[in-house]
């Protein structure tokens, strides 16, 4: 019993320790986000500003050369960093409603599904994006970074897969629960 | 559930309460109301065999299965 109790309380500290951890990245992501929105409106504005802001001299070249694609590209790593945001906000409030006395509640399913479909939502997001380089590689001869789709597709399987699980687990745990 | 829950009416012939009774059986009240108002979904045999203790009765005193209809389609 003192094992099962002192292994009880590890968690707990390591799940409020994941939570200032998943603040951090909630904050970098969201100033993140903030910094590529003003960078595209600046960058509307003033062509000449957006460079000095942030990393955005291989996007300025793109604005002089085509911009149709430069709006498109730009559009689509906004949409990209604000699901990130949105998915660092949902780990937080995951983080915060976890109670391991009775862990599996269905606020969590319905938590870890919305994340599983944002986590492919990024994927498709990223497709776009990387289709969208592809041809701005092929018609302007202008080379970008990429944006890896493979992680978010597996992460976005595995969450999947884990939310069915947890759905079972509520299941269980009610009937546990109305077991005297 | 087709399987109805005594405990109230063998209570009652025995005189005793709630508290009384989980005092007795060692589970908490809201344990044993979950029992009495027909919500619970399953009880252990050690519970089933303490309540018997306490009330002095046979497990079919507090179990009693109906094959309503109504109740089978929930």
């Amino acid at each position: 019993m003192n094992a099962i109790t002192s292994s009880y309380t590890k968690t707990q500290q390591l799940l409020k320790v994941m939570y200032v951890f998943a603040w951090i990245v909630f904050i970098g992501l969201s100033i993140n986000f903030g910094a590529v929105l003003i960078c595209f409106i600046v960058s509307l504005i003033n062509p000449a500003i957006a460079p000095k802001l942030m990393d955005w001299s291989q996007l300025a070249t793109l604005q002089e050369q085509g911009p149709l694609q430069y709006y498109s590209v730009g559009s689509l790593l906004i949409v990209f960093s604000l699901v990130k945001v949105y998915l660092s906000q949902i780990m937080l409030q995951l983080l915060s409603g976890v109670k391991m006395q009775s862990p599996f509640t269905p606020k969590t399913v319905r938590l870890l599904e919305k994340m599983s479909y944002f986590f492919l939502s990024a994927a498709a997001i990223a497709y776009l994006y990387n289709t969208q380089l592809a041809y701005i590689r092929k018609d302007l001869n202008i080379s970008l970074d990429k944006i890896s789709i493979e992680q978010f597709l597996i992460l976005g399987g595995l969450v999947f897969i884990l939310s069915q699980i947890f759905k079972r687990g509520v299941e269980i745990q009610t009937e546990n629960e109305l077991t005297v | 559930m087709a399987i109805i829950v005594n405990l109230d009416v063998m209570m009652a012939r025995r005189k005793i309460s709630l508290s009384e009774l989980s005092e007795k059986v060692g589970l908490t009240l809201a344990n044993l109301s979950v029992l009495k108002t027909g919500k619970a979904k399953a009880i252990r045999f050690s519970t089933l065999d303490a309540i018997c203790r306490a009330l002095e009765c046979q497990p079919g005193d507090l179990l009693e299965f109906t094959n309503d209809p109504m109740e089978e389609d929930e």
